[in-house]
Order: structure tokens, then C-alpha cells, then sequence
């Protein structure tokens, strides 16, 4: 069993075990009067499941999943580097397979953000990013490990991470957090992407360090951070 | 619940504390820090004590309790950098708790510092998922098989660390310990 935060998924069956939590969400109204057709008439995700076109599974890319992306649910967009959709294609995969059990259309969100989604959508702008997710900002955000965490990557890699910490603490860093997921200078979660090492420096302005092999992948990072938290400061590392 | 503090066991004259060079806040931040001895109402505890991703940066509050001195603010870290650094340079021995069970991220962190020595325990949801994390050497009154539990929350939780608490004499049911009842210092941040 997989748990998705609201529901399990029974992997022998590829299915979800129990309802779509936002299920009502997309489920019309009997057609009794004026104001339950204009509600019919503005479901979520264009009718949900009743609308067959939704479960086609690359309807979401105008069936080119390979040349757009739609990381909302709300807009297709040219994707933007074929590194990146490479990168992302299998988490793609498993994010529409997921929506269209689910009758959902908040691609790759599980079923208990997709409600915080659906609640937030009109008033945050959601984040550009496939892999992030956007989050309200009322969500809160898991609290900081103050660079105490699990070793991550190889040994290299966990090593420069460290240092790096140690150099920060010294010098009265904050809201230390080693390999979690962003947030932004007060702490509120932005993405799911987890940079390798963030903090608060004493002007409060929020850091985002990432130490990597591969100049491309440092540069995804930094897109992706910068996507996320406009006011971040990014610090792009190569490892030598 | 949320319980979000840090705890001096070596400082015994608050005075002394509060308004040495050596627990400067301003030293590691842009704000003007004053500290202020003042009668504090049982309200304020409220308002320093909130959760994670709903930081402010107002206030502080130093009191004296038994034979520690404990600092609250209203920072998910309580500036647990400051209590580290602290304790490494001038030899003391401190405790940080964290205990959030309200928001979507529920954590139980425990970080004890003896001079350069600490010893960190905590579970959390971190993201998607729990985690567990131990490290440094376990305290003599430590029984290793506490952890052995499968489960981050089995492994350690809100029990456990209240037991752990109650063998360095630090009794979290108190209510005292946390609601002043006295005088204490508040520190204003301008």
C-alpha cells in the first residue's frame, strides 16, 4: 500500500482504495432549477469524469505530452528544455495516471492537495514547476532540521553539505534546514523540490545552496528555486 | 500542543544573562533588540508561542525556573544556532524542545548540548513522510531499545521525550514551566 496523504493506493490493483476526498467537487448537481445548470455548466475539470475527453491520458498536453506540459492543470505550456521533460517524463507518467483514476485534474498532486489546491487556486499563483507543486502558503511547513538530517548523496556530495552548514551556523544562521523542501524567509513551504542546504541570514533574507556534479542539473535547481521563491538568494556549487 | 523553547541548565542570574554580550541577539541579526524586565501576563505566552511557517520576529522572553534559565520566542527554530554556538563556546549545557502536534507537519524534537557535545533526537514529518534522526552519544540514563521501534513516531514521540526530559529534571507538564508567573525579561525586537 501506498499512502498518498489522503488515500492509500493498492499497488496489486493499481487503484485507489477509497473516494476522491474532493469528489464532490466535480460531481454535478440534479438539474432541478436555473442555478444548479449553471452550476453543472462550471465543474472543475470540465465536467470531471462525466466529460469522456478527460479520460484520455495525454488530453492534458493537447495529446503531445512529449512537446507541452501542463503543470497546473490550468494552462498548457511549450515545454521549455527537453533536458527537463527527459528528466521528468516517468514522474509525469505516474501523475496523470494518478489523475485519471481519481477523475481529478490537478495533475501529479495527491487527492489531499489537490482539495488544498482547489481551495487556494484562485487566489495563489501556482508554481511553474511540474515537480513543485504550488502550495498555499497556509500550509505551513515541516519544521526546520537546523542541518541535522539524514546523510544525503554520496559521500562527497553529504560532506561539502556539512561544511557548508558548519560555516553557517558560525556564522548566526537561521531556520537551518538540510535537504528539506523550500520554503521561503518565513518559513512557509513554496515547493516540494528539497535544495541542498537553506537558511535565514541576519538581514532575514532567505538562502538557497545546492551543490551538484552535473552544471546541468545545478541549473534546474536553480531554476526551479527561483520559480518558487523570487527572493531567494540562489548559490549554485559545482562539485569538483 | 506546541511547545517551543530553549533551556540553559549552567545560568543561574538571569540578570546577568539577559544583558551580557555573551546571549547577544543583535550580534547575529539586523534587529534592535532591547531588553526589557517586566511583568509579563499569561497571554503573551500565546502570542510568542506559535507555530511553524507563522514566524514573527517581536518578541523574546527570558525567565528564571529552578535552577535554569529557559528562553521562548515564537521562531520554529528558536534560534537554536544562538543555543548551539552558546553552549560550544563557553562550556554550557542546554536543552531545545520542539513539539508541534497541531499543524499538517507535527514534529517532536529534542536537541541537548553539553559544551561541544550534542545529542539530537527528533521525529518529524518531514514533507510527505515521517523521519527519525538520532545522533551523538546516547545519555547514560538512555535505554537503546527505546528506538528500536519500527515507525519514526514509535521511535520517538511526545512520551519519550517527555521521559527524557524528566531525567535532566525538566518536567514538561509543568505548566509553571512555561506560563510565567513572575517577572521576567522580554526583549523587544524594533
Amino acid at each position: 500500500m501506498y499512502y498518498y496523504g489522503a488515500r492509500y493506493l493498492d499497488p496489486k490493483y493499481s487503484m485507489l482504495i477509497s473516494t476522491d476526498p474532493a469528489h464532490w467537487e466535480y460531481i454535478p448537481k440534479a438539474p432541478i432549477d436555473e442555478e444548479a445548470k449553471r452550476y453543472n455548466q462550471n465543474l472543475p475539470g470540465m465536467g470531471g469524469v462525466f466529460n469522456h475527453i478527460n479520460g484520455n491520458l495525454y488530453h492534458y498536453a493537447g495529446n503531445n505530452p512529449v512537446k507541452y506540459t501542463d503543470p497546473n492543470g490550468e494552462f498548457i505550456f511549450l515545454a521549455f528544455s527537453a533536458a527537463v521533460v527527459a528528466a521528468k517524463a516517468a514522474a509525469w507518467f505516474v501523475g496523470s495516471l494518478v489523475i485519471c483514476a481519481a477523475g481529478g485534474y490537478v495533475i501529479g498532486k495527491t487527492a489531499e492537495n489537490a482539495v488544498e489546491y482547489a481551495k487556494s487556486k484562485n487566489s495563489e499563483k501556482p508554481s511553474p514547476m511540474p515537480e513543485n507543486g504550488a502550495e498555499s502558503a497556509a500550509a505551513g511547513s515541516p519544521a526546520p532540521n537546523n542541518g541535522d538530517g539524514k546523510k544525503h548523496g554520496n559521500d562527497d556530495h553529504n560532506d561539502a553539505i556539512d561544511k557548508k552548514i558548519e560555516q553557517i551556523k558560525k556564522e548566526g544562521g537561521t531556520d537551518i534546514r538540510k535537504n528539506q523542501q523550500q520554503v521561503n524567509a518565513k518559513g512557509e513551504r513554496v515547493g516540494r523540490n528539497r535544495p541542498d542546504v537553506q537558511w535565514n541570514d541576519a538581514d532575514g533574507k532567505h538562502h538557497c545552496w545546492e551543490i551538484d556534479h552535473n552544471p546541468t542539473n545545478s541549473a534546474n535547481h536553480g531554476a526551479v528555486i527561483t520559480a518558487n521563491d523570487p527572493a531567494a538568494i540562489v548559490d549554485l556549487q559545482l562539485l569538483q | 500542543m506546541f511547545l517551543s523553547f530553549g533551556l540553559f541548565f549552567d545560568i543561574k542570574d538571569i540578570h546577568a544573562f539577559c544583558t551580557n554580550e555573551l546571549f547577544d541577539l543583535s550580534k547575529y541579526s539586523n534587529l534592535d533588540i532591547t531588553f526589557v524586565h517586566e511583568e509579563i501576563k499569561k497571554d503573551d505566552i500565546k502570542y510568542l508561542n506559535k507555530a511553524a511557517g507563522l514566524k514573527s520576529y517581536d518578541g523574546y522572553l527570558f525567565r528564571q525556573k529552578d535552577s535554569f534559565v529557559i528562553y521562548i520566542n515564537n521562531l520554529s527554530d528558536n534560534w537554536i544556532t544562538n543555543i548551539e554556538f552558546t553552549c560550544a563556546k563557553y562550556g554550557y549545557t542546554g536543552l531545545y524542545i520542539f513539539v508541534d502536534t497541531e499543524s499538517m507537519f507535527p514534529a517532536y524534537k529534542l536537541y541537548y548540548f553539553k559544551g561541544n557535545e550534542k545529542r539530537i533526537i527528533y521525529s518529524m514529518k518531514d514533507g510527505e513522510r515521517w523521519v527519525f534522526f538520532s545522533h551523538g552519544k546516547p545519555q547514560d540514563f538512555e535505554m537503546g531499545e527505546l528506538y528500536n521501534e519500527r515507525g519514526a513516531t514509535k521511535k520517538f514521540n511526545y512520551d519519550k521525550l517527555l521521559l527524557f526530559c524528566k531525567n535532566l529534571g525538566v518536567n514538561l507538564e509543568s505548566q509553571e514551566l512555561l506560563i510565567p508567573t513572575e517577572s521576567v525579561y522580554h526583549t523587544y525586537a524594533k
